[in-house]
């Protein structure tokens, strides 16, 4: 009975001595940078596994073009994607290119990671104006302009049809709940009873269809209701809060009011982060208008349950302002090959990367005149006009709030906004504390 | 026959309230995207569809399994070698320091990994280790305090006195610990060998920081990518989820015969 | 003595592997963060001495100890109830019935699960109107709470996933626990006259003692560093109901960008931690059965 456990535990170190061995073996395979034939090879990190396939194409035709590189594309999962880029960047192995966005790049330009690209000769004004200000720190430009996403009104149309509502031509909201959008929403926020909110006997707690998703989302929710209602996020870039003066409040008000007065949008409870699943609802058709940034069609659209219309978010009492929201392709500061890097940065701020991204669909291109590759596609491919995305595009549009410390205010905004959101804070006592912490974060 | 029937019901309940969130990993795994807008959770969509797993396994997933497979493999075997070793030495032999050492071993697992990540980093980029098998492997393989304090106390748990006639026969601490000693600890090596492998298959933290390349990335670490934070395809995740589970439940199956030694009397009858 | 030494050198060989990767791997990087809590560092700018700076600022700083006292009453309400329930699974699943083997394999499954698909799904279970918690309760008459984005429920939300999480994976220590008693402690105990309730007590829970200490430590170690769960679940969530310390330690790390200070607060933890192991090596010590030491 004994010894053949021994020999079990001879044959497992055996074993093991030999796994030792073939790892030494290919260990040294994966070290060096350059190879024998005096090849680079720059790494280019990214988060998203659709977009891959893209790049795997564009990366292919840029190795092509420059024979003496190589590109390795690194797919990381989106929310680990900023904790592995700080290690890399402490420890000094960040890959050469990188993805950025506009919330991340105050933290990272402001220590040294990225580089400045001015070197390139860049003609910003062939970019979106947006984009390039999201990514410039004292007037220099970090980053290579890559592609932008905007808010837009995603809708059902098939809850519209049932209603027997037509999607008004424009849609407009005011402070005091007029206009043709809450009307609109209204008409199609739907009881079991089949009552809606204005008829006698409607039952909030009981809503078959929501006409509106209005959740704690700051990218797609109430800094859209702030900027059209002429409010202001921040007093400048890498500035100050400023979303509590009485134009951001009123406008926040709107936004919570669409909740817990008018009762066209589903409760905070079920929409609130980190699980809030508003997509799911529209998704199962419960919500009839959902504002939402276009990247997110590809996770809305190809199997939906309903026919997706888009259409242009609504007018408030400044006008039309949407959030648009851009990457950037960062260069790492202290890469191993910066004239590579730069050459790869550059290539893929030109035309040809650019259109082939939106032509099959993956993103608006941040250099100007090439939306209609990724009209086309959704039109061709899911029958859905998306072209109200990019009348959005050249009208006011707005950036994040582009500061110091706001990757850590995030977490607590959100918190401040969820009770706000369910109705236990006071949009101006919200905003009054968010601001007050937010510009405490501010370096 | 009622405390029977009484047994089995409570076992049938726990056992159901331990699965149930599983079960919607499975059914989510086998609907489409339509059907999982339409049905709750916990219904399933019907006509069954395997594309999510076709998908999934048609794709680099598989290649990403096979890393999985031999880092469990190695993590596994380095572990069940050195922790047997270190956690006897601990348990069973006399040696100055044996207390001291023992509790600073536990004692590194009182600070939280987010935080020593960092420098543990750092002294990997120093011995060159970063994007590496190897660098993947060298915290583990050698054996974890964990895995050592709880060999160290089944081997402890062995009555005093059992090495000593070998001792007088001239036996080694080694003869000692693989003629008598291991063969007292089956249930504890089983235990051990369970609780390894899958601590290693489901892994998250460590992979994702050292090492960012498709030749060592790793399961967990693609199932991530499927959350790319604006979305999420639900029915691709769970599909790898299930795939995931599966080999474990069979690993579990196989190891469960030596966890328990024979059936023995206990408090309860 | 010279026999002494030898086994010494002996015992020294046994643990050198394991020793090696210790220091390397794991004591090292802690005295790492241990000399970084008197540093400023914002991580990517380089550190600068700080003294006693960090530790003044954790003795004003509310929210940390606000996290703390949430960590503590997390703890609170997962131990207990996982390892009790642990115990008696492990009990009942330690008979010669039916279908036990099966009864062992499901009870595990929860623990196996990877964890990045778990949290998805107890979102969807926790979800006030449509989940599966609250439609159970709406079925006999109740109206559940909001669970995750009411302030009062979340902890305990956050505390039954991690029960429900490990009592599987805790009942097989206890299982292997029970393999290892001797029977003929048992049947002299049955020729004592002895009931089964004071065999219990008598036999099994005293003969358990190591993989009780074993079990206890560790978890308590793994609930006082409690993060996933909150980290899927709440983010903190709501009112900064759920904020564990390693979920402001994670934050104030990879968020803030403020390294020393997020070194500082895993001391603090460190050394709750260490108390409280302490605290059960004497109790556990004074209750060791037949061990050698």
């Amino acid at each position: 009975m004994r010894s053949p456990r021994i020999r079990e535990l001879r044959h497992a170190v055996t074993l093991l001595a030999a796994a030792t061995l073939t790892l030494t073996a290919c260990g040294s395979g994966g070290g060096g940078d350059t190879g024998g034939d005096g090849k680079v090879t720059l790494t280019y990190r990214l988060w998203d596994d659709q977009q891959k396939v893209g790049y795997d194409k564009v990366m292919a035709a840029f190795e092509k073009a420059n024979p003496t590189i190589d590109v390795k594309i690194e797919l990381m999962p989106y929310d680990a994607y900023w904790t592995k880029l700080t290690a890399d960047a402490v420890a000094g192995t960040a890959p050469d290119v990188f993805w950025m966005t506009p919330s991340q790049f105050p933290e990272f330009v402001t220590k040294g990671v990225l580089a400045d690209i001015s070197p390139l000769k860049l003609d910003a004004t062939k970019f979106h104006p947006t984009v390039v200000g999201s990514f410039t720190y004292q007037n220099k430009l970090y980053g290579v302009p890559k592609d932008w996403g905007i808010v837009g009104l995603l809708y059902n149309k098939d809850l519209f049809k049932k209603a027997g509502v037509e999607m008004p031509a424009s849609l407009t909201w005011e402070p005091d709940g007029s206009g043709t959008f809450l009307e609109t929403a209204r008409k199609l926020t739907v009881d079991q009873a089949g009552k809606h909110p204005e008829d006698p006997g409607f039952d909030p707690a009981k809503v078959k269809t929501y006409g509106f998703a209005s959740w704690n989302h700051y990218q797609t929710q109430w800094m859209n209701w702030v900027a059209s209602n002429g409010g202001k996020l921040l007093d400048q870039p890498f500035g100050k809060y400023t979303f509590n003066d009485d134009a951001s409040v009123q406008a926040l008000r709107f936004g919570v009011d669409l909740v817990n007065k008018y009762h066209v949008s589903p409760p905070a409870t079920q929409t609130n982060p980190p699980t809030g699943k508003i997509t799911d609802m529209f998704k199962a058709g419960e919500v009839a208008m959902f504002p939402a940034n276009n990247a997110l069609l590809p996770y809305v659209a190809p199997e939906a349950n309903f026919e997706v219309g888009v259409a242009l978010m609504p007018e408030g009492p400044a006008g039309r302002a949407v959030n648009l929201n851009g990457l950037s392709e960062a260069v790492y500061a202290k890469s191993k090959h910066p004239q590579e890097a730069m050459k790869l940065a550059a290539y893929l701020g030109g035309e040809e990367p650019q259109k082939l991204m939106a032509a099959d669909g993956y993103i608006f291109p941040a250099l100007n005149g090439l939306t209609q590759g990724y009209v086309d596609y959704w039109q061709k491919t899911k029958k859905i006009d998306v072209s109200p995305f990019v009348e959005e595009s050249k009208g006011t549009t707005f950036p994040l709030p582009v500061t110091t410390g706001f990757t850590g205010f995030e977490t607590k905004l959100n918190q401040i906004f969820n009770e706000m959101y369910l109705g236990k804070l006071d949009p101006k006592q919200a905003a009054d504390q968010a601001v007050t912490e937010g510009n405490a974060t501010v370096k | 026959m009622t405390k029977r029937i009484l047994l089995y019901a409570t076992l049938t309940l726990g056992a159901f309230v331990a699965v149930f969130p599983y079960l919607l990993v499975v059914l989510t795994a086998f609907k489409t995207q339509g059907q999982l807008n339409s049905t709750e959770p916990w219904v399933p969509g019907l006509p069954p569809t395997t594309a999510n797993l076709t998908k999934l396994l048609g794709g680099e997933f598989p290649r990403y399994l096979l890393n999985t497979v031999v880092m469990t493999a190695l993590l596994t075997l380095g572990q069940l070698v050195f922790t047997t070793f270190a956690a006897y030495a601990f348990a069973r032999l006399r040696f100055r320091g044996r207390e001291v050492l023992f509790w600073l071993y536990v004692a590194t697992m009182m600070v939280p990994s987010a935080v020593t990540m960092i420098p543990l980093f750092l002294i990997m980029r120093e011995l060159g280790l970063v994007n590496t098998w190897y660098g993947l492997l060298a915290p583990y393989v050698l054996g974890t305090p964990y895995g050592i304090f709880l060999m160290r106390q089944f081997f402890r748990a062995l009555p005093a006195g059992l090495e000593e006639a070998a001792r007088i026969d001239g036996a080694g601490p080694l003869k000692i610990l693989t003629r008598i000693l291991l063969p007292l600890c089956r249930p504890a090596i089983g235990t051990l060998t369970i609780i390894t492998v899958i601590s290693s298959w489901n892994s998250f933290l460590w992979p994702l920081i050292i090492t960012s390349g498709d030749e060592t990335k790793v399961m967990t670490v693609a199932l991530a990518t499927l959350n790319v934070g604006i979305g999420v395809d639900y029915n691709l995740i769970m599909a790898g989820g299930l795939i995931a589970l599966v080999p474990m439940i069979a690993i579990f199956i196989f190891f469960q015969k030596y966890i328990v030694r024979s059936v023995v009397l206990t408090g309860l009858k | 003595m010279r026999v002494r030494r030898r086994r010494d050198w002996h015992a020294y060989l046994f643990i050198g592997p394991s020793l090696l990767g210790v220091i390397a791997f794991l004591l090292l990087p802690m005295v790492i963060v241990f000399v970084l809590s008197f540093f400023h560092w914002e991580l990517l700018s380089p550190p600068s001495f700080a003294g006693l700076d960090n530790y003044r600022r954790l003795a004003g700083d509310g929210e940390s100890w606000h996290s703390l006292g949430i960590t503590v009453v997390y703890v609170l309400l997962c131990i207990p109830l996982q390892t009790v329930l642990a115990l008696v699974l492990a009990l009942l699943l330690n008979q010669r019935i039916k279908g036990v083997k099966v009864f062992r394999s499901l009870f595990v499954v929860p623990w196996m699960a990877t964890p990045i698909v778990m949290g998805l799904v107890w979102n969807w279970i926790f979800d006030p109107r449509d989940g599966a918690i609250n439609s159970a309760l709406a079925v006999i008459g109740v109206t559940g709470p909001d669970w995750l984005s009411d302030a009062t429920w979340a902890l305990p939300a956050v505390a039954l996933v991690n029960v429900w999480q490990y009592t599987g994976y805790n009942m097989l220590f206890f299982l292997a626990g029970l393999q290892g008693i001797p029977r003929e402690l048992y049947d002299a105990a049955a020729t004592d006259g002895a009931t089964p309730r004071q065999r219990f007590w008598r036999v099994t829970l005293p003969l358990l003692n190591p993989t009780m200490f074993f079990v206890m430590v560790t978890n308590l170690i793994g609930a006082f560093q409690v993060f996933d769960t909150v980290f899927v679940m709440t983010d903190g969530g709501p009112s900064q109901s759920t904020e564990v310390i390693n979920f402001k330690i994670f934050g104030t790390a990879f968020r803030e960008f403020d390294f020393g200070y997020a070194s500082t607060l895993s001391m603090l933890l460190f050394a709750v931690i260490l108390a409280v192991t302490l605290v059960q090596v004497r109790f556990f010590g004074k209750r060791t059965t037949y061990d050698m030491s």
